[in-house]
């Protein structure tokens, strides 16, 4: 075998330990006379068992929290505003309650109101008879009712 | 690594990614290391290539697919990055160098660290084609075929790149370049 089959023998299934054992004695015995691919194979063992003993490393706790940050998904415009203005929409909404009440209060007091005032207005107008007459037909608890 | 973690990743579990993460950051970094040159350049490339990761979850079929396309996908983004110059290994692995000389390291922690520069020194000597296809044989132990796949290449291919640059360094070696081990 000449010297440039020899070396790409070397560089590739000597070196990867895929030679059959009649490849690897006939890399053994050319390299014993053959200066030139012997310095070839003492380099590139060399170079493989620098190479495949390297450190490995992991990457700084820094590169998680950037990722974290990128891949963590942003929060839709309602979900900021809500939080963002938490305090604010609970007393708005709290606001909000108070007044309905109040005004639907004032209503109905001031809805209650006028139809008192009309079964007064009524009543100072009418006789006791016809007065009279409404109890007896309708009961009293009733005519109180309507005015009340 | 399981499917079931991969699932809860892909509907957005970041605690399930996290662990993906833990687990696949260290070949994923080791592998762009070697191939930028440079420690910052290649934590670049962790985190481009996680947060890709994460945008392709919904593809990964198993832990052997996510697997493989970490590793094209750090190989591809770590080739780019030495391509378009943002990386400056070269420069960087002599300045480190340079820099051992000076420094209070213990004698074993500087005799680590003094061997760790003169490999990559060697390394960054390779055309980045021919260093991605060693780094994934040497350092990363990947079989030729696997190499082929990551790389979407020739199972051929591969072996020529591995053997022009294990040649390459040889001689290199042998002339006594690239602080010659």
């Amino acid at each position: 075998m000449r010297c440039e089959q020899m070396q790409d023998l070397i560089a590739t299934a000597y070196v990867d330990g895929e030679c059959s054992a009649q490849e690897r004695e006939d890399v053994l015995a050319h390299a014993a006379h053959c200066q030139e691919c012997r310095e070839f194979l003492e380099a590139v063992t060399k170079t493989k068992e620098t190479l495949t003993r390297l450190p490995a490393g992991f990457p700084s706790a820094s590169v998680w929290l950037q990722i974290e940050e990128k891949i963590t998904p942003s929060p839709s415009w309602w979900e900021v505003w809500l939080t963002g203005f938490r305090p604010a929409v609970v007393f708005a909404s709290l606001l909000l309650l108070v007044l309905t009440g109040t005004m639907a209060g004032r209503q109905m007091m001031s809805k209650g109101a006028n139809s008192s005032s009309s079964a007064v207005i009524m009543l100072a107008m009418s006789d006791d008879s016809a007065l009279d007459e409404a109890i007896e037909t309708s009961g009293f608890d009733s005519m109180a009712e309507q005015i009340f | 690594m399981d499917e079931d973690l991969i699932d809860r990743a892909r509907s957005g579990d970041i605690d399930a990614f996290r662990i993906i993460y833990d687990q696949t950051a260290g070949f994923v970094y080791n592998t762009a290391r070697r191939i930028v040159g440079r420690n910052e350049d290649a934590e670049e490339v962790v985190q481009d290539v996680f947060v890709a990761a994460h945008r392709a979850l919904k593809s990964f079929r198993g832990e052997s697919a996510l697997k493989t396309w970490l590793y094209r996908i750090t190989v591809n983004r770590a080739l780019n990055k030495v391509k378009s110059g943002r990386s400056k290994g070269q420069e960087v692995a002599y300045e480190d160098y340079m820099d051992i000389a000076q420094t209070d390291m213990p004698d074993k922690a500087l005799m680590e660290k003094d061997a760790e520069t003169r490999a990559q020194a060697l390394l960054n000597t390779l055309p980045e084609d021919f260093r991605a296809c060693l780094v994934l044989r040497e350092i990363q132990g990947l079989s030729y075929e696997e190499i082929a796949d990551t790389l979407g290449i020739n199972v051929n291919t591969v072996r020529t790149r591995i053997l022009r640059a294990r040649r390459q360094l040889a001689v290199t070696v042998q002339e006594g370049g690239a602080y010659a081990l």
